[in-house]
């Protein structure tokens, strides 16, 4: 049919922090259990799930994007593939997750103009260093 | 202290509950009311102290967990070369997406090791985790066959022998794939014989499945949207998967397998705390 179009590079999520959420989920699965052993094998399974995950949510998050003839995949598009994908049930805490990230950063950037600025500046000069949540550049 | 946060909710006061009134005062005298009193106090103020710290904690937690480094997300978002661009709100979303989705591989995956009342989640666990449940089909690729043959075996025998742990592999087409009871192989993308990835066996489950799950008041996964939204779902993967397969060597079909009602009822309790 098609050749596949996602180059698996090996770009992976960083171990530490996949083996920390799983372990705070366990801890509150069986708070009594406290030294419920992760396999290695087990946590690179589970961060190779998520690199997928990404790679799924990301092809049907764009595919809605392009659908509504727009260039940049935004929130609603995620919101809306997150349905598609039949993960409805993440929608909710991914927007208050989204509302405390912007109330958390939104103070900072209001306080400090001049640095809007500098930063305007270093995208437009090509190089974006990626403070929290650069926008999409190719 | 406002706690919006939806996974790290405190526990109220989870610091060994100091019985108030233990120490006696070292002096021995009979009831040394104010020195007491005060020890109460310090205690209790120490016990509200360090639950402010641990909520405290747990709100920079959040962002810091949520920190899966958003450039790299970025970057395997872009793996994807019909990905233009993206907005900065998505690495974000994308970032706490994949958090909530690890959640619930592990806490599916932990049923399975309690099953087996192990103490240690193992790579079986998570196989058996993406079999059972229709919604991580896409994940299907990432465990060898012999993992998910080991779930097979625990229910029913589908699949032959495993013993060796060694996945072996199919011819990539061409293969008589009915005659082993149901397997199917192959990539969709080259293999036209089959056209679909998605096995009968898995809708028949799937059909039991959502009857289920309606009963508790759809767990979202299927039961909400009805048969209609499921089957697009269900259309959506076939797709996506057959655009996108990762150069595995085979895949296995999925097995017969349900899901009892007690544990979707678990599952709900513990996603919706």
């Amino acid at each position: 049919m098609e050749t596949g179009k996602v180059v698996a590079e090996a770009e992976e999520l960083p171990k530490a922090i996949v083996r920390r959420v799983v372990k705070d989920t366990l801890s509150r699965c069986s708070p009594e259990d406290s030294d419920i052993i992760i396999h290695k094998d087990a946590l690179l399974a589970f961060s190779e799930s998520a690199r997928i995950f990404i790679h799924y949510l990301t092809a049907t998050a764009n595919d809605i994007c392009k659908e509504s003839k727009r260039q940049t995949m935004n929130a609603g598009d995620v919101f809306k593939a997150l349905e598609d994908i039949e993960f409805p049930e993440f929608v909710g805490p991914l927007k208050v997750s989204l509302n405390e990230f912007k109330r958390k950063n939104g103070g900072k950037k209001e306080g400090s103009s001049p640095n809007k600025e500098v930063q305007k500046k270093r995208k437009t000069g090509g190089k974006s260093t990626p403070k929290k949540g650069d926008t999409g550049e190719k | 202290m406002d706690n919006t946060t939806t996974n790290h909710q405190p526990q109220p006061t989870a610091y060994p509950p100091h019985p108030t009134n233990t120490t006696p005062p070292p002096g021995g005298a009979p009831s040394p009311t104010p020195f007491h009193h005060l020890l109460q106090q310090q205690q209790q103020q120490l016990q509200m102290f360090w639950s402010y710290q641990r909520q405290e904690i747990e709100q920079v937690n959040d962002f810091k967990n949520h920190q899966l480094p958003l450039a790299r997300i970025k970057k395997i978002m872009k793996a994807d070369e019909d990905v233009r661009m993206i907005s900065a709100e998505a690495p974000i979303l994308f970032a706490k997406a994949c958090e909530l989705f690890i959640l619930e591989l592990t806490i599916r995956s932990w049923l399975h090791a309690e099953e087996n009342k192990r103490r240690t989640l193992q790579k079986n666990d998570i196989a058996a985790a993406i079999t059972r449940t229709d919604i991580f089909d896409f994940l299907v690729d990432i465990v060898p066959r012999d993992e998910i043959k080991e779930e097979a075996a625990g229910l029913g025998g589908i699949v032959g022998a495993t013993a060796s742990g060694v996945p072996y592999y199919y011819p990539p087409m061409g293969q008589p794939a009915a005659a082993t009871g149901g397997m199917m192989i192959g990539r969709p993308a080259m293999d036209p014989a089959t056209g679909m990835y998605v096995q009968p066996p898995s809708q028949a489950w799937q059909s039991v499945w959502q009857t289920s799950a309606t009963e508790d008041g759809s767990y979202g996964s299927g039961g909400a949207s009805g048969g209609q939204g499921n089957l697009d779902g269900q259309g959506l993967r076939k797709e996506w998967m057959a655009k996108h397969r990762m150069d595995v060597n085979e895949s296995l079909s999925c097995l017969k397998d349900h899901v009892s009602v007690v544990e979707f009822l678990y599952l709900e309790f513990l996603l919706r705390e």
